[in-house]
Order: C-alpha cells, then sequence, then structure tokens
C-alpha cells in the first residue's frame, strides 16, 4: 500500500482506474460482439502514428489518436461487411508494427521511449494524462448509460433493431470511436503490447461471472479497477514493471472465474 | 372506420442491387383477417415481409397501414414483427428483457414499471409467464417462437407479421404455436404469416398471397386456386395434402 503515498502511486493509481472503467465498459461490448481481435488490431495499426508523430516530430498522442480512429472505422467497416479475424487482417497488425518500427528506427529516437509506447509506463503520468483519461472515461459512461441497450440490440437482433428505428450505424460508430480513444489512453499506461488485455479480459471474466448482460456492465469495471489496485502494490512490493502486473492480476482473476465456474457446474 | 383495408401495398419493387426481389406488387388487405403467404424459395416473401416491418429501406412504391406511410405506422408501432426462428448463438440476454424490446419506442430513458408490468402481460398471453427470468437460448425452440410473438404483440400492433415462424418446429409446437397466432387473430389482430405448412393455417386462413416476384394469386381460400399451383410452385400437388388437413 505504501506505493499510494506518493504522488505518482496516486497518479498511476487514479489514471488507472479511470482508463480501466472506459475500457472494460466498452470491452464487455467487444465480448458480447465477439471482436475481441478489435483491441489488439487498433493497437497495433496505431503503431504507424506513433512512428509517424516520432518521424515527423508531431504531437505523438494527436497523430496516434487520428491512426487508431481511423483504423477502428476501417476495422468496424470491414467486421459490418463479413471480413473477421482473418489471416488479412493479422497480416495488416504485423506490417503496420513493422512500418511503425521502421520509422522510428530513422527518426533516430532513444530506445526508452520506444519501449514507453510498447510496454507503457503507468509510473509517469501526470495530471493533464489525468484529466485526459476523465474527459474519455466520462464519455465512455456517458455513451454507455445512453446507449447500453441500443449496442445490446443491435448485437443481439439487428434487424428487429431496425424495426426499431435505431440508428445502426451511429450507434456503432460512436461505439468504436470511443474504444480507439480508450485504447490510445490506456496505451500510454499499459503499452501496445499490454492495453488489449486491458479490453477483453476483464470482461471476459465478467461474461462468465454474470447472467445477464445487465450484470456484466456492471462487474467488468470493478474487476478492471480492483486488477489496477492490485496489479500497482503487487508491481511496488516485488520491484516488477506496473503494466504487466495489472495484466497479470486480471489474468489471475479471470482464470479464478473460468474455474469456479467448471467447478460449480 | 374510413378505411376497409388495413394494410395497402401499392407498386413495390425492391432490387438488391441487379436483382429484382418484388416487382410491381400490389395487393390490399382487410383488418381483422387472417393471411397466409405462399411461394417458392426466393420468391421475395422475406424481402416484402422485411420492406414491410421496417428493415429494409431501399424500394419503391407505397405501402400504408391505415392511410398511414411507413415513417409514421412504424413510429405508432402499428405492426408487430415475428423473425424466422435463429440460432442465437449464447446471449446473455432474459426473457423479459427480449419482450421489453417490443416497447424500446414508448421509453424515455429507460424501461419503468409499467414497461415490466406489460412485458409480463405479454408473456401471460403467450403462455410463457414462468420464463420470464431464463435465458434466451435456454428455451426450446418453440417456447422462443413464443416468445417472440410477445416481443411483438406487446405494443399492441394492429398487424401481426411473421415470415416462416415456425420453421424447424416439432408438429406439436407448430400446432400449438399456430392456434395461438389464431387466438389472437380472433381478438381482433390482423394476421400475416410467411409459411410453407399452409396445412395447419388453411382452416382459418382467410386469404392466400402468393409472392413469386410478383403477385401471382391473391385467392380468398386454397379452394380458390387454380389447380396446378401448388404443383408448379413447389413441384408436386400439395393440394391434396391440404384437403387431407382439413377433415
Ligand atoms: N441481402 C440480399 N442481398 C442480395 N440478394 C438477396 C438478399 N436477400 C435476398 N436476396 C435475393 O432476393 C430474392 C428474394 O429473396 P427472399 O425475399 O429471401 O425470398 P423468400 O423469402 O421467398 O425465400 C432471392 O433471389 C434472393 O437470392
Ligand atoms: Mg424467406
Amino acid at each position: 500500500m505504501e506505493i499510494f503515498l506518493y504522488e505518482f502511486g496516486i497518479l498511476a493509481l487514479i489514471g488507472g482506474v479511470l482508463s480501466a472503467i472506459a475500457t472494460s465498459l466498452l470491452g464487455s461490448v467487444v465480448v458480447l460482439r465477439k471482436m475481441s481481435f478489435f483491441g489488439s488490431g487498433i493497437a497495433h495499426l496505431s503503431f504507424i502514428g506513433v512512428g509517424l508523430a516520432l518521424f515527423f516530430k508531431l504531437s505523438p498522442t494527436f497523430v496516434t489518436l487520428t491512426v487508431a480512429i481511423a483504423a477502428a472505422i476501417i476495422l468496424g467497416f470491414l467486421a459490418r461487411k463479413g471480413v473477421h479475424e482473418d489471416i488479412g487482417v493479422g497480416i495488416l497488425f504485423s506490417t503496420s508494427m513493422a512500418l511503425g518500427i521502421i520509422l522510428i528506427y530513422l527518426a533516430k529516437i532513444d530506445n526508452s521511449r520506444v519501449m514507453a509506447y510498447l510496454f507503457g509506463d503507468i509510473l509517469a503520468i501526470n495530471w493533464q494524462d489525468v484529466v485526459f483519461s476523465s474527459i474519455v472515461t466520462a464519455l465512455v459512461i456517458l455513451y454507455i448509460i445512453f446507449f447500453k441497450d441500443h449496442i445490446v440490440y443491435i448485437t443481439f437482433d439487428e434487424d428487429f433493431s431496425k424495426v426499431l428505428g435505431i440508428n445502426i450505424p451511429f450507434v456503432y460508430y460512436t461505439f468504436l470511436i470511443l474504444l480507439a480513444v480508450s485504447i490510445v489512453v490506456s496505451m500510454n499506461l499499459l503499452g501496445i503490447v499490454l492495453v488489449s488485455a486491458m479490453v477483453v479480459v476483464p470482461a471476459a471474466s465478467a461474461s462468465l461471472a454474470s447472467r445477464t448482460y445487465q450484470g456484466m456492465f456492471k462487474l467488468a469495471p470493478l474487476i478492471s479497477a480492483f486488477s489496477v489496485f492490485f496489479g500497482l502494490i503487487l508491481s511496488w512490493n516485488f520491484d516488477i514493471p506496473a503494466g504487466a502486473s495489472i495484466v497479470l492480476v486480471q489474468g489471475i482473476v479471470f482464470l479464478f472465474t473460468f474455474l469456479v465456474k467448471i467447478l460449480s457446474r | 372506420m374510413k378505411c376497409e383495408y388495413c394494410l395497402e401495398v401499392k407498386n413495390l419493387t425492391v432490387r438488391y442491387g441487379d436483382i429484382v426481389a418484388l416487382k410491381d406488387v400490389n395487393f390490399s388487405l382487410k383488418k381483422g383477417k387472417f393471411y397466409t403467404v405462399v411461394g417458392p424459395n426466393g420468391g421475395g416473401k422475406s424481402t416484402l415481409v422485411k420492406t414491410i416491418v421496417g428493415i429494409i429501406d431501399d424500394y419503391d412504391g407505397q405501402i400504408q397501414i391505415f392511410g398511414k406511410d411507413r415513417d409514421e405506422y412504424l413510429r405508432e408501432k402499428l405492426v408487430g414483427y415475428v423473425p424466422q426462428i435463429s440460432s442465437f448463438t449464447k446471449f446473455p440476454i432474459r426473457v423479459i428483457d427480449v419482450v421489453l424490446m417490443g416497447l424500446f419506442r414508448e421509453r424515455k430513458f429507460k424501461f419503468k414499471k409499467q414497461h415490466y408490468k406489460k412485458a409480463l402481460k405479454a408473456l401471460e398471453r403467450v403462455n410463457m409467464e414462468g420464463f420470464s427470468k431464463r435465458l434466451i437460448h435456454e428455451l426450446s425452440g418453440g417456447q422462443r417462437q413464443r416468445v417472440m410473438i410477445a416481443r411483438a404483440i406487446v405494443s399492441e400492433p394492429e398487424i401481426l407479421i411473421m415470415d416462416e415462424p415456425t420453421v424447424g418446429l416439432d408438429t406439436e409446437s407448430q400446432r400449438n404455436f399456430f392456434r395461438l397466432v389464431r387466438e389472437l387473430n380472433e381478438s381482433g389482430m390482423t394476421v400475416i404469416v410467411v409459411t410453407h405448412d399452409v396445412g395447419f393455417v388453411s382452416e382459418y386462413s382467410d386469404g392466400i398471397l402468393c409472392i413469386n416476384k410478383r403477385l401471382v394469386v391473391h385467392a380468398k381460400d386454397v379452394d380458390e386456386l387454380p389447380k396446378e399451383f401448388f404443383a408448379k410452385l413447389y413441384g408436386y400437388n400439395v393440394k391434396a395434402v391440404l384437403h387431407n388437413h382439413k377433415r
């Protein structure tokens, strides 16, 4: 608990919990829609954004955000056309990573900054990051409050949601854009490699542990926030990387729920 | 009432790209009757239903219910829709929440007590009141289709439209399903059902529409259909089968 006596510890906790809430709420939709390749897809594609920003000396947050949103819209469009987690998308992901790495190499940036993008640095976040996360998380919570049923109906029975007059493109693409923004925010904390865990793992645990979709939306943010809290403590006490510790806790929670579910049958 | 007809379809043409699924379809249906829609696979039956209930937006021609255009009658929930049985992959939604979908246009921001009450009433009407808290995929096909009826009628529509609602059900469930639909029809609801199981509905059907890209026949009764009609349609003579069913 000692970590929370320091300002960086408190900032990490606040920033981490905020992005945990945003990613896990949207992650619940991702799990319901069975589109978990999305999280890693957006993160991988965004790496081109990091490369471009460093190469042209632009603001990384702005460029990455733009690329992530574009990636989300393109992937979302492909998914609606029936192109799914296939070889093509896999090739696209790794190629974009490679392109990002080459751009960064050519930009002659020192390695520690590159490492920060790949693995994040939750202990280095500042108040500005926290303010940005708060805004994003507030938007996500508003979206879920107002459009949870809409996006669930679209997922469960798209035809009937047309009968109900739901504006499907609006609900769907707003979701994708928020997902892209949340992923970029969490990328600053956890890095590209681990960010998809933040989206999928807590939501997957919640889907095992709750019977209904309403339960999922309540449980996923709790599990995710809890993982950030214990992950930070774990990282401080054992002197191991914070982002990885958080994802490890998420994984343990998933394993635990999975075993309980199997044994209780 | 001013309008003799509750549903009027005029010069309806629907295309999917280059494929013309429906061409210049015209018909008018009377209130409170029971209509059956038949036709070969790919004949455009689903296209017709989906256009009437608001799933397909791209069409030429006019569809009116009690003189109201589509946007208006959809907003006023004048039509209830029961889709074909879908093999829902596991989805964590309860029966009550599925029925509540039918009240979506009535709610402001979230569902209130009165909506839950209505949903439970609708489940009672289809004899599924004990299942409200179950998950939809935990039900049998027949039970699931009853829930779909509850979802369609919870907003008290004038017309109930069903697209092959009993495909894949066993004979007993089909019989129960159509008995229920018949009850709803007797309580005043206009019913339009797309089905190949004409045998089950021939005893109550007030009219038959045969769709094969164009509206082929609009007959009052099975008996009115030309002899070779079904034979041509399905490749064998169904009419004989129908008569055996009628008893
Ligand atoms: N989404 C679609 N895209 C392209 N063609 C379609 C689509 N849906 C149906 N069709 C075509 O339109 C015609 C009518 O189909 P449909 O209305 O489903 O017939 P039915 O329900 O009578 O079997 C068929 O030729 C079918 O191949
Ligand atoms: Mg069909």
